[in-house]
This record gives structure tokens, C-alpha cells and sequence, in this order.
């Protein structure tokens, strides 16, 4: 072979490594449109037909830290449920609060006697499941209990939410039910209308396709319903060992062989993050129990299983393309700029295909979303419109309409792209992905200055929610990489959640 | 009496309500198969202004 036989054939190696660089992109997409072209089969395949008229005996464990501004008005909402007050026990775990809180609490459990118990831990700070573990030794001393509810402080329940998640443990298959945390700030800002948007993709939407798909990823932690039965195959306690204790408790259920059921209709109102600091905390915490439980269940991956459905490739591609999302993000992004710099005639098609079919799905995502929940959309129907980001809308609209955005527009103005613009257009739209998560940190550290104030918002419609959520998990490999200490930076509640 | 407060009624569910309550929800899940359509609809109609303006 010549000189140049050898060049041309490392270039189209090159070529196509970075076509696979530039693939890994599409692979989150892919998994969305698959979860989401699920959900219908709802419809057909959902947990109705096995649950039946069953209200056991509930004992609620409500972990408490300094929550004398929402505990007393969540539990007066527990003690008006729609269930049988005889059939319904109130534990607050007090981990060692320094506010009002006991005090709040010993006021409620005279007010409810024999309903409303407080326990107090002299000791606090290590975190919700050594708190819940003390609660649930508590209500294991005796064969009350039938079935345990799992919630946050802050967590008001509709009325007929306990009795729609008890149904469903009517089925013996059936360990654990989880509800769908809606935020319900009274006082919402541009961050909890995203959230809000958020827990609509991912529960009511995303957890029905997951019902579908017989596997759940994670029961929420502010409301999981366990079967006594459950519990106890657990061990009688919450996994203590990592900041995942909700998604460890959802493996360690399913692999022992019982189902975890999302109900959709059974709804608690919750308090979200309304800075994106706060967010930050939150998010770092949940995103690094993710990293741990990726580890712990290493062996369980893509090995289907006749016990549970979490080693099934569909499940381990929906799990992966989350966690791995910031990095598809940015390889991707490399694997464009490779091929345009190459001056590959395939890099525009390239493009343009992913970007298509990315706007298809975002379209068809948040339209359907939408819909499951009209109230959350009505509220955030600005958050709706620019959930990728108003940049990210312009990259889908160039791969969409090029002709609009290279030739249509600038004409419109007397104007025409030059090929040295023409280039820096789609350099800068190959590569603003990665850069959006930069513009997503750049908004948390100007987030409490005089300019932040407007500017933060502001940058995140820009650069979109989605990419301050993978700036957030990419902050989780580096501190996971560092072995940062993993500490229990609780968030902060202030009783804004209105029923 | 107290807007908030919840009636006894409300309080003891019977078996009868319940089972018709599941019913109910159990059918109420087929309208996701309208809400898909509406979704899908949305996505054709892009990919029409696309091939009919920008073609």
C-alpha cells in the first residue's frame, strides 16, 4: 500500500470512530422515545386488574430534622386521610431537632392519642435512613403493622391517596407502591416550575412505562408504601451505607422476587428546591447514590432474570442513558466537531438526523407529558415551551429548517452567510451542548449576587434545565472520582407546599 | 364545621367504593391511548411544515 492508500484508510477509521462518538448521542434519545412509546400500553398492562379493596393496618414514619415549620400541618393532613383513623399510626422520628419540633410533635400526639407518636433521637445528623431505621424498630416491636408508609416531613397527601396506594398490595406479588410526589410550592418561581415539569416526565410519565416495562428504578422517598412482609425480607431496616437508600430499598425488593408498583393517582404535594443552589445539594446527593448503586449492582446488568426484570437490556439501556447522559452529551458533541473538522461531507447529515429525531422526541415527550398532569402544565406552560433550552431549540430549528436558519433568515435582513460564517454557525451548534452545562454552573455561582438575581434565570431558560441536571451528574463523577466525603446535606423545608 | 375536616363516610371506605373507585381509574387509563395520538399529531404536524415550507 502507498502513502496515501495508508492516510486514507486511517482517515476513514477516524471517520468512523468518530461516527460512533457522535452515535453514543442517540442513545439517550432512543431510550426516551422507547420508555415514552410505553406509557400507552398502559392502558392494557397496569397493576388495576390484580388490586382489590384492602386497607390494612398503616404505620407512617415521618423522619423529622428541625421541620417545626411543616411537621404539624402534615400531620393534622395525615390524621384527615380517607382511611380508617383506627387503622392508622403516626410515627415522628425527632432526630435530635434543635427547633420546635418535638414540641410541635408532642402538641399533635395529645391532640391524637394512641395515633400520634413521637420518638426522639438524642443523637441526629446521620442521615434519613439511620433515622427511619429508628422508626421502624419501633413499629416491628409488635404485629400492628401491616403495612409501612414511608414519607418526608413535608409531604401533604390528597385525601384519597393512602387508600389508592394500599389497594395495590392487595396483589400477594406486589412488596412495595410508590405515589407520585407532585411539587406544590404555593409560592412557585421559575425552578420549581421546572421541577414540577421534571416529576411529570418522571413519574407519572416515565414510572407508568416503567410499570409497563415490570421494572422500577426508584420508589420516591417522600411516599412508598411497604408491605410488612416486604420490610421484613429487607433485613427490618433501610440500607444505611450509601446517600441511595430509596433506589437500594426499589433493587433489594424486586430482587428478592416482589413487584414495585407505581400508582398514579395516589398523590402527595411536596416542597422542591427554589434556588438552584439548593437544588445543586439535592441532586449531587441523589446523583451519587446513583453512581453507587450502578457499582453495588454490577453483576445484575443487561443478565435477565426470571426473578425480577432489572437485568433486562431495555431497563439497564433506560438506567445508563440517564446516568451516562452528560457524557453521551459531550462525546457526541466531540465526535461532530472531529467530522467538521475533517471536512466530512457526512458530519451535516450526521447532524441533522440527531437533531431531528432528538426535536421529534423532545416534541413528543413533553406533548405527551403535558397531558398527565394539565394543572403542573398550565402553571409551567413557559417551562414546557423551553425545557431543552432556548438555545438548544435554535440548534433543533437549524437541523430542522437549515434552509430557514442559513438562507431564509438573513435574507429577511438584506444578509447573506458567508462560508467563514457559514462554518461558525455549525461550530457553534455542534458544540453548545457541552458548553450548556458551563452556562448552567455559570448560573449557580452568580445565583445570589445582585445580577444573578436575573441573569440566573435567565441563563437557565437558556441553556435549558435538562443541561443544569447534567451539569449536576457530571459534578457527581468528579466528586465520586475524588472519593469526596458523601454527607447528608439535607434540604431545607419552609412549609410553601399548599393542599 | 371545619372546611378541612374529613366525613366519617369519607373515613371508612367501603369495599363497594372501593372496587368501583379501581374500576374507574383502571378505565380511565385508556384515554393515554388519546393523549399518545395527540403527542404523535404534534410531531406530524413539524415534520409537515418542514416538508411543505422548508422542504
Amino acid at each position: 500500500m502507498s502513502a496515501a492508500d495508508w492516510w486514507q484508510l486511517a482517515t476513514r477509521v477516524l471517520e468512523v470512530f468518530l461516527l460512533v462518538l457522535v452515535a453514543t448521542g442517540a442513545i439517550p434519545v432512543l431510550a426516551a422515545a422507547y420508555s415514552f412509546l410505553a406509557i400507552p400500553l398502559h392502558a392494557f398492562r397496569n397493576h388495576y386488574s390484580k388490586a382489590g379493596p384492602y386497607l390494612p393496618r398503616v404505620s407512617i414514619v415521618v423522619p423529622a430534622w428541625n421541620e417545626g415549620a411543616v411537621i404539624g400541618e402534615s400531620i393534622d393532613r395525615l390524621m384527615r386521610l380517607e382511611y380508617p383513623p383506627e387503622s392508622l399510626r403516626v410515627y415522628v422520628v425527632d432526630d435530635a431537632s434543635t427547633d420546635n419540633t418535638p414540641d410541635v410533635v408532642l402538641a399533635k400526639a395529645a391532640q391524637y392519642p394512641g395515633s400520634v407518636f413521637h420518638l426522639r433521637r438524642d443523637t441526629g445528623g446521620e442521615g434519613k435512613a439511620h433515622t427511619l431505621n429508628h422508626g421502624i424498630r419501633e413499629v416491628l416491636k409488635d404485629d400492628w403493622m401491616q403495612a409501612l408508609l414511608i414519607m418526608d416531613a413535608d409531604v401533604i397527601y390528597l385525601p384519597d391517596s393512602l387508600r389508592r396506594l394500599t389497594r395495590d398490595l392487595a396483589a400477594p406479588e406486589v412488596g412495595a407502591v410508590s405515589a407520585y410526589i407532585r411539587e406544590g410550592s404555593a409560592d412557585k418561581n421559575y425552578l420549581t416550575r421546572f421541577i414540577g415539569l421534571e416529576y411529570v416526565l418522571s413519574q407519572p410519565a416515565a414510572r407508568r412505562a416503567q410499570n409497563v416495562l415490570g421494572a422500577q428504578a426508584c420508589l420516591a422517598g417522600g411516599a412508598q408504601l411497604h408491605t410488612r412482609e416486604n420490610l421484613v425480607a429487607l433485613g427490618g431496616q433501610i440500607d444505611t451505607s450509601s446517600l441511595a437508600e430509596d433506589t437500594i430499598t426499589t433493587f433489594e425488593t424486586q430482587l428478592r422476587g416482589r413487584k414495585v408498583v407505581f400508582e398514579p393517582l395516589a398523590v402527595g404535594l411536596a416542597e422542591e428546591p427554589g434556588s438552584i443552589d439548593a437544588l445543586w445539594k439535592q441532586r449531587l446527593r441523589w446523583a451519587r447514590g446513583n453512581v453507587t448503586v450502578t457499582a453495588r449492582y454490577k453483576k445484575m446488568w443487561f443478565r435477565p432474570s426470571k426473578v425480577h426484570k432489572l437485568g433486562t437490556f431495555s431497563f439497564g439501556v433506560v438506567w445508563f442513558s440517564l446516568w451516562l447522559l452528560p457524557i453521551a452529551m459531550v462525546t457526541s458533541s466531540a465526535g461532530l466537531l472531529g467530522l467538521l473538522l475533517m471536512n466530512s461531507e457526512i458530519a451535516a447529515t450526521i447532524f441533522r438526523a440527531l437533531w431531528i429525531f432528538a426535536a421529534a422526541t423532545f416534541v413528543f415527550t413533553l406533548a405527551l407529558a403535558a397531558q398527565l398532569d394539565s394543572k403542573i402544565s398550565r402553571n409551567a406552560w413557559r417551562e414546557v415551551i423551553t425545557f431543552p433550552g432556548i438555545i438548544s431549540m435554535f440548534v433543533m430549528v437549524t437541523a430542522f429548517f437549515p434552509r430557514l436558519v442559513e438562507h431564509d433568515l438573513p435574507a429577511a435582513f438584506g444578509q447573506h452567510l458567508t462560508v467563514a460564517g457559514l462554518f461558525s454557525l455549525t461550530l457553534s451548534v455542534y458544540i453548545w451542548i457541552p458548553f450548556s452545562m458551563v452556562g448552567a454552573v455559570v448560573a449557580r455561582k452568580i445565583e445570589h449576587t445582585k445580577v444573578g438575581r436575573v441573569l440566573s434565570p435567565a441563563l437557565i431558560y437558556l441553556v435549558g434545565y435538562g443541561s443544569l441536571l447534567c451539569a449536576i451528574t457530571f459534578d457527581s463523577y468528579i466528586k465520586e472520582l475524588g472519593h469526596a466525603e458523601a454527607k447528608w446535606d439535607k434540604t431545607e423545608k419552609t412549609g410553601r407546599v399548599v393542599g | 364545621m371545619n372546611p378541612m375536616s374529613t366525613s366519617d363516610d369519607a373515613r371508612h371506605p367501603n369495599a363497594e367504593l372501593l372496587i368501583r373507585e379501581i374500576e374507574s381509574n383502571r378505565r380511565g387509563e385508556h384515554v393515554l391511548l388519546l393523549k399518545t395520538l395527540i403527542a404523535v399529531l404534534f410531531v406530524a404536524a413539524l415534520v409537515a411544515v418542514r416538508q411543505l415550507f422548508f422542504a
